[in-house]
């Protein structure tokens, strides 16, 4: 129903101050039981509840990077988004993803560690393509030993199987022919390929690992970027392009491009918000919308080449064009869901006043038209490439456990039960739930819904970047969750020590009005 | 643009019989404020059978007569779910055939099974934009076709297209119409009351025949 | 200020609504109109007798649209044989205007559907028009592919129903989706529609002077008196549609880029291609919205309710959905590219370099450099940098069908199966006919049908609002007049 014009109360203008501190000593106790918790994969090197040593550490502190950077791209998005719109409704809950997209300098900082995985990581066991050319030789020649075609583990699926051999790009002349063991088309399909694979569970893993390697050398054979086809009359392409996307420096060169890009927008829509709070100039929010399309231009290229290369490139021979669309999805929904959150815990203190149950709706509205986007792409991007059938993109899937061969390694595997839950969890089960309108209006019930999406975003980020470390096993403990806890503790420290410094609500925005005035029920809203 | 038209009121006096088969009164206004303003009056007054007619749907009209929230969403809900379910046997029937299949059902009509670039015969990833469109389908055919029949609409002849002054009802007018049917309906005493609303322009009999 | 007796002719105080000012919504309606100067200027056109500049527009699209039925029978009787289409490019120009149609077809349902879901008031004044340039386009679009099985007498074979040959339709296979798809596109756009118009017909039957109108617009009107009874469940199910029609207009476009995208075919086989294809449609329907709309807002006279902010906004969601198509198009390149595929390689040198060059330079030139003159502010207002835009991306989304049909199926994995493909005349006057199509269906419907919502601009009128929550304030200038005040009148 319609409400009357709402006057913003003084609390809503003055900063919070003081009162944040608890919640920042909080955090930061949180935070430094996190580092703790993150530490106790050093104690050994078995990879279970605690251990696992560095390339433990490494990835679980990269899911929970990746977690709190998609939490802080989403709300740059909230804000980024709704300014190219001019949108009304979202001003009296902005400030909130504003703080955080603020801090995007500091999330870059949180980020140094994957910069100097780049240089460090002769092994390559976090990033395979930061791997000494020693290294990668080695690694090569091991899979090609194990690949040998009369080696004992590779007679049962010649025989059966000889087509494998005869893809045109499974084989490309280089000797680095596929095994229908990491072909997720036999593995996807359900068909009775189970004669492919060899009894032993060990000797599958073994020939899988042996064959991804393969590919990997392959597609970083350093050669590739400047003639490793160059004898193919065919088709000489490569040539000139010598550019080494993978060389460390370039790589670390290009995230701090991404964070210098990202932060300097953060830090402009903050800026000019808390610019207005004691200038009440209308000239800001007409600032911020000229420079909103082509900040949302940039911003979409460096959320789509950060994804690229912080988590795509873990297994640098994987490509898929959908991957940075998919983390935009992920990520915009960690933004709106932290926002609902933030917006409700504060509120809970006496503060927000202005806020009503119908921004909690159109926050709502987004987080389930959001969990349906991700549904759609993370299913084209699925679908295509099960369909396709194409060995070099499949593989990917099966480590993942996106197989439906009883013998696969990933047979029965956590990882197997993770696509259920993330096909119910991320998908059906909320969009079924947040369908409902009293349920987008009943905060109880949006918070349960919030708090659910960012674990399944948790869970999402987890599954895409996990498999690199270990599978078919399941490598979950102590180091991720203090993972989590260290970087939320930082990440939500620095929102306290940004957000009390000024007023909660921009109150003094020109469209204000129109946001404390919200009705969602109208038809057409007509603000005047 | 417009003129605001001379207030009429149409002479309801006791000389004037009413008709013995009357449809209802409308009174008619000319913005949205009175209009909702009368309808509240109308509601306070007792009456239960009345509708307001306007050229746009009004925000705030549903309170002020009184409307129930639709059960629409329900049955596009449970339709949208039938089209799920459609989409789901019609594609896993047709393509399986260790599906039982009824006595009455003739043989030729079995699922049809061929494999096909080494697809499972029941691939639910390739089944689903079926599944989706099917759902889709009854969802919106549903909602337009049990809207208007709840509408009970299509109705071609409505005593109310007969009146003249009604035609703006779809222009720029805002009619209250009061059922003849109400309980607490009296020709005389709810013309009064209709010619006594603030704004309002115009009251008019409307014989149902 | 001087009195306003009634009857007073009020000046258009503001026609300029396309300035920005953060502090206040520009209005939607200008020109002073009021409800019924709504109603007056949209009835217009469709209650009196068509004009000259109509009839010569028609004697041009009809036969056009003729023709395009005499080609279908002339393909009929002599076979596929007649269009450029062969082995490998067995797609040729059918399947590049049927996505290109169906591309267009989807700015309609986007305006109705999704803008109104994003409270985008300003769709109510184009929403109708675009809705009906959608479905005339995907009648075109859906005469394609039904032309290019070969077998057409066969088509309903497609269909899934218990038949003596105990053959059911391949529901794993794409192209059924897209019957799929199509099919509940097509006919759900045409539902919501009609539903939106139902009001609308109901205003004309109340306006036409004709007997006949009066029968026509009455029947077509279902008799809809406007209660609120009926508005309220109306509105339920406008809402409904548009929810249900946000996700299908996703996926029909997300289905014909399963087309292409499940085959290994380098150059299709990429997963961005769903939503990729999506934004594309809605760039090419834009560009067809805005080609349509500069024209006949003059043409009609309703310069005040399809404003030139009415313009530059849908110039501006042109510019963005061109914007993701070229990261689309950056981001295919730069996947070939670090993928290490040598045929994707292959393929996106051959699209700039190889046998169909001029299609691929065309498409970049006309849907990545020509609409970037809109970034400019002083081109977004005039309505001819507009249309140099619009014109570009008509161009450009064609060519765009045209380069991933061809450059593709044409230069393929191997050397001993690559063709080139050469259109036929008959491809290129069939094309250029179902243009005639389009446009005496759209004609049409400028004449018959209430081109604009008026029940819907109506609501986004500040009239349509109830001034505060005093119902008996007794302020006396409540609603009957839209335009703020004179000032100094």
């Amino acid at each position: 129903m319609a409400h009357g014009p709402k006057t913003i109360e003084e609390a809503d203008k003055t900063p919070i101050g003081a009162s944040a501190w608890p919640a920042w000593r909080t955090c930061v106790v949180i935070a430094i039981v996190g580092t703790v918790l993150l530490a106790t994969a050093l104690v050994s090197k078995n990879p279970g509840v605690v251990g696992g040593g560095l390339p433990r550490l490494a990835f679980a502190y990269l899911v929970g990077y990746c977690f709190f950077l998609a939490v802080t791209i989403g709300a740059l998005a909230l804000v980024l988004l709704t300014t190219l719109f001019r949108a009304g409704w979202v001003v009296a809950v902005r400030r909130v993803p504003e703080t955080f997209a603020a801090n995007f300098v500091w999330v870059g900082v949180l980020g140094l560690p994957i910069i100097l995985m780049g240089f460090l990581d002769s092994e390559g066991q976090v990033y395979p393509w930061a791997m000494s050319q020693k290294n990668l030789e080695a690694q090569i020649h091991e899979a090609h030993h194990l690949l040998e075609p009369h080696d004992g583990h590779d007679e049962a699926h010649g025989d059966t199987n000889p087509t494998a051999h005869v893809q045109p790009v499974a084989d490309d002349g280089h000797g680095h022919a596929l095994d229908p063991a990491s072909d997720g088309l036999h593995a996807l399909t359900g068909q009775p390929m189970g004669a492919a694979y060899p009894d032993e569970d060990e000797a599958a893993r073994a020939i899988q690992r042996a064959n991804y390697v393969g590919l990997l050398g392959y597609m970083l054979d350093k050669k590739r970027w400047n003639g490793a086809i160059e004898g193919d009359a065919l088709v000489p392409v490569g040539k000139g392009m010598v550019v080494p996307w993978y060389d460390p420096f370039f790589y670390a060169v290009r995230i701090v491009l991404y964070f210098v890009v990202l932060s300097a927008m953060g830090m402009f829509l903050w800026k000019c918000s808390v610019k207005q709070d004691a200038s009440a100039d209308p000239a800001l929010t007409t600032r911020r919308e000229w420079w909103a399309p082509p900040m949302t231009v940039l911003f979409a290229l460096g959320i789509t080449f950060l994804a690229f290369d912080v988590m795509m490139s873990l297994d640098p021979a994987w490509y898929s064009t959908m991957f940075g669309v998919i983390f935009f999805a992920n990520s915009f929904l960690a933004g709106i869901a932290t926002t609902i959150l933030v917006c409700l815990a504060l509120q809970k203190k006496g503060f927000l006043k202005i806020v009503s149950v119908d921004h909690y709706h159109d926050l709502g509205k987004l987080l389930f038209a959001f969990t349906f986007f991700w549904g759609y792409v993370s299913f084209s991007q699925f679908m295509l490439i099960w369909y396709a059938s194409l060995p070099e993109t499949t593989y990917w899937f099966e480590l993942r456990g996106a197989t439906t061969v009883p013998t696969a390694p990933q047979a029965g595997s956590g990882w197997q039960w993770m696509i259920l839950v993330l096909l119910f969890g991320h998908l059906i089960v909320p969009f079924g739930f947040l369908l409902s309108r009293h349920v987008k209006r009943n905060l109880t019930l949006l918070s349960i819904a919030a708090v659910w999406m960012l674990l399944m975003v948790y869970l999402d980020l987890f599954w895409y970047i996990m498999p690199q470390y270990r599978s078919p096993a399941v490598t979950f403990g102590l180091p991720e969750i203090g993972a989590v806890l260290a970087v939320g503790g930082v990440v939500f420290a620095l929102f306290f020590g940004r957000f009390r410094q000024h007023a909660p609500v921009p109150h003094n925005d020109p469209r204000m009005h129109e946001s404390a005035a919200l009705d969602t029920s109208a038809w057409a809203p007509i603000y005047h | 643009m417009t003129a605001i038209d001379t207030p009429i009121t149409e002479d309801h006096s006791a000389e004037h019989d009413v008709p013995a088969k009357l449809y209802g009164l409308i009174g008619e206004f000319d913005n949205v404020t009175d209009i909702i303003a009368a309808a509240n009056t109308a509601r306070e007054a007792g009456y239960k059978k009345m509708d307001v007619h306007s050229p746009f749907p009004i925000h705030g009209i549903d309170d002020a007569i009184g409307i129930k929230q639709t059960i629409l969403p329900w049955i596009v809900l449970f339709m949208g779910l039938s089209g799920m379910t459609t989409g789901l046997l019609l594609t896993t029937y047709t393509m399986a055939d260790w599906l039982p299949q009824p006595g009455f059902v003739p043989e030729n009509f079995e699922g049809y099974t061929f494999l096909i670039s080494g697809k499972p015969l029941v691939s639910l990833a390739a089944f689903i934009p079926v599944i989706f469109e099917l759902t889709i389908m009854f969802s919106a055919y549903t909602a337009v076709f049990a809207m208007f029949l709840l509408n009970k609409l299509p109705l071609l002849s409505n005593p109310l297209l007969k009146s003249e002054r009604f035609r703006r009802a779809t222009d720029d007018r805002f009619f209250l119409a009061i059922d003849a049917r109400d309980g607490s309906f009296d020709a005389h005493k709810t013309a009064d009351l209709l010619r006594n609303m603030h704004g309002c322009l115009a009251v008019e009999l409307i014989d149902d025949d | 200020m001087a009195a306003i007796h009634p009857g007073t002719q009020i000046p258009s105080v503001e026609t300029d609504n396309t300035l920005d000012d953060p502090c206040r919504r520009a209005p939607l309606v200008t020109g002073g109109l009021d409800f019924t100067g709504v109603t007056d200027a949209v009835a217009k056109s469709a209650i009196s007798r068509p004009t000259l500049l109509w009839w010569v527009l028609f004697a041009i699209t009809g036969p056009m649209a003729l023709g395009f039925f005499t080609m279908i029978g002339y393909l009929f009787v002599t076979g596929t044989g007649i269009w450029g289409n062969n082995q490998p490019v067995a797609w040729g120009f059918p399947i590049v205007n049927f996505v290109f149609w169906v591309g267009i077809g989807h700015a309609g349902t986007l305006i109705s559907a999704i803008l109104f879901l994003f409270r985008q008031n300003w769709r109510t004044s184009i929403n109708r028009f675009a809705e009906a340039m959608t479905i005339f386009a995907v009648v075109c679009a859906g005469i394609f592919p039904g032309i290019h099985v070969g077998r057409p007498w066969l088509a309903y074979w497609l269909f899934p129903f218990p038949n003596q040959m105990a053959m059911w339709p391949q529901f794993r296979s794409p192209l059924l989706w897209d019957v799929f798809a199509v099919g509940t596109y097509a006919s759900v756009s045409l539902l919501f529609w009609y539903t939106g118009m139902v009001p609308d017909i109901a205003t004309l039957r109340d306006k036409a002077q004709s007997r006949i109108g009066q029968i026509f617009y009455g029947f077509l009107s279902l008799g809809w008196t406007g209660s609120a009874r009926h508005w309220h469940r109306f509105e339920r199910a406008y809402i409904l549609l548009a929810a249900l029609c946000t996700p299908l207009v996703l996926s029909v476009h997300s289905v014909v880029s399963f087309d292409f995208a499940v085959a290994q075919m380098p150059g299709w086989h990429t997963t961005v291609f769903p939503p990729y294809f999506v934004a594309g449609a809605i760039y090419g329907g834009f560009a067809m919205v805005l080609t349509l709309a500069i024209p006949c807002r003059v043409w009609l006279g309703l310069e005040h309710i399809i404003t030139m902010r009415h313009i530059i906004n849908c110039a501006k969601v042109m510019l963005g959905t061109g914007m993701i198509v070229c990261y689309a198009y950056s981001l295919e390149f730069f996947t070939a590219w670090y993928s290490g595929h040598h045929f994707e390689q292959f393929v996106f040198r051959n699209r700039p370099l190889g046998n169909h060059y001029l299609g691929f330079w065309m498409m970049v030139f006309c849907n990545c450099v020509g609409p970037q003159v809109l970034w400019i502010k002083k081109v977004r207002e005039n309505v001819w940098g507009i249309m140099w835009a619009a014109m570009c991306v008509n161009i450009g989304m064609w060519f765009e069908r045209y380069v991933i049909v061809t450059t593709s199926l044409s230069r393929d994995f191997l050397p001993g199966s690559w063709a080139q493909f050469v259109p036929t005349w008959v491809d290129v006057v069939m094309f250029t006919l179902s243009f005639g199509l389009f446009g005496s269906l759209f004609l049409l419907f400028l004449k018959l049908l209430p081109t604009i919502a008026m029940a819907e601009v109506k609501t986004v009128m500040p009239a349509a609002h109830a001034h505060g929550h005093g119902h008996d304030d007794g302020d006396a200038d409540h609603g009957q007049d839209p335009q703020p005040h004179v000032e100094g009148a």
